[in-house]
């Protein structure tokens, strides 16, 4: 009879430990876990993997075209918006931004391929003010020569390598994009996309965009009037007594970055800061963009 | 690009004193002359040789107007170092010529034309102001960087600022501006001489209308 009450009693400890511990839910934790690390940056990440994940249908030799940034997202089955969440905050840290603007990567990448651009106050001669600080600004530079020039960036210096070696803008996003989340490069802001991807386009097409301009070409600025087609863009008309105006907003598609958008609507990632100022109520940083995010988009530059 | 001082006020007499005493006026005991060059152009500061030599006309004047010409203060701002000639001098050499610091002239470009310490370069105080809508561009050339918090100036070049005489405000209020715009102090100097203060030590000036 003892017997039994202590084997009860065993078999009754047992259960209540097994109800706190809870093996069972702890194994389907694990496998949540494990559901979510094949999403995580820590998964290897090959080439070949990153160019079947995107394709893009943007050419940077169709620069101030009115041009769609379109993606083809990876198929994977839907994921849970938890997961989508989870996977968002893993990736969101891993792309770098730094100082540098897109203006100065481009620049610095242009100057590595052996073309030096003006600097943008040498456009401006109009007011006397302006002509008396571009003299300053000579005098400067031709004491301050032995500024050491800045060390090309990662980022600069493997765009440079990849257009030498004449890959293909695919490849070279694919290389940027696996360096951007291995961490070993910091990109400009604007190129960060609203899945926390890097838009290598944007800085491809700033590269032939400022080629041109200082091979003397005016600078590519899309009439406002002209419509913008595709996902996401939305005209508004409002006609009051004595004019007509127009508004136009831009709700960010998975994929976006702000220098692209800038590029869709402008025809230059440089007018990017157009819009960020106008969106600066929701928009903390260029590179904050969100999918779903509707953005005003200004008509004058 | 050799600057001798136009011997412009001696005559006859003061010329031959000038040469039968041929380099007796050194900067220092240890320095008769200054050679540096800058961005590949050679430059040398040497005294007036000639013992008789008066500062120039317009700057004997004892009592310009002030307000408008007022006595400057020892110090610019807080944390600028002040500086006399042997330290403008040893800028130049030490500094200016390797491409990580300037001499910075802030009068108006008419009067740096006629005259200004060799080696320096001329940033009118009025392209230094707020009003100017491209004083962005001069900070950056003076290694200011963009960053999203506004201006980075820790490449900055090391300035040495200085105007008309200690009774003219173009340096001290370049320096003021510079110190607004959170250029580090500790890379600013002030020459709170002048430009009277170099001529009347007679030493060499420089001017860009003859060509020099």
């Amino acid at each position: 009879m003892s017997r039994i009450v202590v084997a009860l009693f065993a078999f009754a400890v047992i259960l209540c430990a097994w109800i706190i511990y809870d093996p069972i839910s702890r194994i389907s934790a694990e496998r949540d876990v494990a559901d979510d690390s094949s999403f995580s940056t820590d998964a290897p990440v090959t080439l070949a993997d990153l160019e079947e994940e995107v394709s893009l249908e943007v050419s940077v030799d169709r620069l101030g075209q009115p041009v769609e940034v379109t993606r083809s997202l990876p198929a994977e089955e839907p994921a849970r918006p938890v997961l989508r969440e989870i996977t968002r905050f893993i990736q969101e840290p891993v792309i770098r931004v730094d100082d540098q603007t897109l203006a100065q990567t481009t620049a610095g990448v242009l100057a590595g391929l052996g073309l030096d651009l003006p600097s943008p106050a040498e456009t401006a001669v109009d007011d006397p003010m302006a002509t008396m600080t571009l003299g300053v600004l000579d005098d400067i530079r031709s004491v301050a020569v032995a500024l050491p020039a800045a060390e090309p960036t990662a980022l600069q210096t493997l765009v440079i390598r990849a257009l030498q070696e004449g890959q293909t803008d695919l490849a070279i996003d694919a290389a940027v994009n696996a360096a951007a989340l291995s961490g070993e490069v910091a990109v400009p802001d604007v190129m960060v996309t609203s899945d926390g991807r890097v838009d290598t386009s944007v800085l491809l097409s700033s590269i032939i965009s400022e080629a041109r301009v200082a091979a003397g070409e005016a600078r590519a600025l899309l009439d406002p009037t002209q419509g913008v087609g595709g996902e996401g863009v939305e005209v508004r008309v409002v006609q009051t007594a004595d004019e007509t105006r127009q508004f136009r907003f831009y709700t960010v598609n998975e994929g976006d970055s702000l220098g692209a958008i800038a590029i869709k609507f402008y025809g230059d990632a440089i007018y990017y800061s157009v819009i960020f100022d106008a969106n600066r109520t929701i928009l903390s940083s260029p590179d904050r963009i969100k999918t779903g995010q509707r953005l005003v988009i200004p008509d004058a530059v | 690009m050799r600057h001798r001082l136009p011997i412009s006020l001696v005559g006859l007499v003061g010329f031959c004193a000038g040469a039968a005493s041929a380099q007796d006026v050194r900067i220092t005991e240890d320095m008769l002359t200054a050679a540096f060059s800058v961005a590949g152009r050679d430059y040398e500061i040497a005294r007036n040789q000639d013992t008789a030599n008066r500062i120039p006309e317009g700057l004997s004047l004892t009592s310009r107007p002030c307000p408008g010409y007022c006595i400057q203060p020892m110090q610019a701002a807080p944390g600028v170092r002040t500086l006399g000639e042997i330290e403008v001098i040893s800028h130049l050499q030490a500094g200016v010529s390797n491409g990580r610091a300037l001499l910075i002239d802030a009068r108006v470009p008419e009067l740096f034309a006629a005259g200004a310490i060799p080696g320096a370069v001329n940033v009118p105080l009025s392209v230094m102001t707020p009003d100017n809508p491209y004083r962005g561009e001069i900070l950056k050339a003076l290694g200011a960087r963009d960053v999203s918090a506004g201006l980075d100036f820790s490449a900055a070049l090391d300035l040495v600022v200085y105007g008309d005489g200690p009774w003219s405000s173009e340096a001290s209020d370049m320096i003021r501006e510079l110190v607004e715009v959170g250029y580090p102090a500790a890379r600013l100097g002030f020459y709170r001489g002048g430009m009277q203060s170099w001529q009347g030590l007679g030493l060499s000036v420089a001017d860009t209308l003859s060509g020099g």
